[in-house]
């Protein structure tokens, strides 16, 4: 069987198996047909056909998604734009101007370093959509914790910069948004958020289990 | 008989088709090669036909080692109902000529 046959094969096993019980019957009679079509070619646009037709009555459940159900595709892909597009643009700071700092509280990083921590997040907020999408909550809600943590320093990063490109008194204003009052409360914020994040993380998951 | 269905120039095509051999069971591969149908088309006229009882379907005797397919056949009331389709078509394909509206 050539990989053409094999595909058209399996999108329509999967049509079959995905059909209303109504016309269920109807989706093993066009695989059986697909046997006798001669062409590989003919047998994918037997099967892309026959799949349409079966899909137009998928079941749909009676109590419809919840809410969170009906959001979470645009939540995940919500959630990928605005990691890659920050660390996008915090990857591009770190490289090109060596005044941007990347850190809030206590932490301070710049140049390659900054980079490296960037490269990370970019790929954790990638991997914490897809495991929204596919509903794995807690490992999705850990890596947002995660990125959520690299974002709140990002954007303390990108106050701090602004502030010294807009003062003369570099030092005084920087020393106050990083080790100040300001950048404690920012700290706070952060690490509140992770918390609550990988708490409801966890409420998700049990939720989860005992479902 | 008062059926409700929709006359498309497939469906035409397809009442064509059985008509060909009133009696005999068909095969929708066959069918789909015959008419030019894809199966997108074909499979929803042939359910829209099986739900009003225009056509009737079965599955072939299984033999062994070939898995059994789908059959269709029109029924008695079918039948009628697919000759009178056909024939309004070939009489409004005669009453209204093609360049009918062409003046020489």
């Amino acid at each position: 069987m050539t990989a053409i046959r094999k595909l058209a094969s399996q999108i329509l096993d999967v049509a079959a198996r995905h059909a209303s019980p109504e016309v269920r019957d109807w989706g093993t009679a066009m695989r059986r047909e697909l046997d006798f079509v001669e062409s590989d070619l003919a047998a994918l646009f037997w099967a892309l056909g026959s799949a349409t037709v079966l899909f137009k009555h998928v079941e749909v459940p009676m109590s419809g998604p919840s809410l969170f159900e009906r959001f979470r595709t645009v939540l995940a892909f919500l959630w990928i734009l605005t990691t890659v597009c920050m660390m996008l643009f915090a990857s591009i700071k770190l490289l090109y101007d060596p005044t941007f700092q990347l850190g809030v509280g206590l932490i301070q990083i710049k140049g390659f370093m900054g980079l490296l921590t960037t490269i990370p997040t970019i790929l954790c907020g990638t991997v914490a959509a897809v495991l929204l999408w596919r509903r794995r909550i807690l490992g999705a809600g850990l890596l947002t914790a995660y990125c959520l943590f690299w974002l709140l320093s990002l954007i303390g990063g990108v106050v701090a910069d602004w502030r010294i490109s807009h003062t003369q008194h570099v030092e005084r204003q920087f020393n106050v948004l990083i080790y100040g009052s300001a950048g404690s409360l920012v700290f706070l914020v952060v690490v509140a958020s992770v918390a609550s994040v990988t708490v409801w993380a966890w409420h998700r998951a049990s939720e989860r289990v005992q479902a | 008989m008062k059926m409700r269905l929709r006359k498309s120039p497939q469906t035409i095509l397809v009442f064509d088709e059985f008509l060909q051999a009133a009696r005999d069971w068909k095969y929708g591969y066959d069918i789909s090669r015959s008419t030019g149908l894809k199966s997108g088309t074909l499979y929803p006229i042939l359910m829209r036909l099986a739900e009003r009882k225009v056509l009737e379907t079965r599955w072939e005797t299984p033999e062994p080692g070939r898995p059994p397919r789908h059959m269709y056949r029109l029924t008695v009331d079918g039948l009628r109902y697919a000759r009178e389709q056909l024939l309004s078509v070939s009489k409004r394909a005669v009453t209204r000529p093609a360049f009918s509206r062409v003046k020489i």
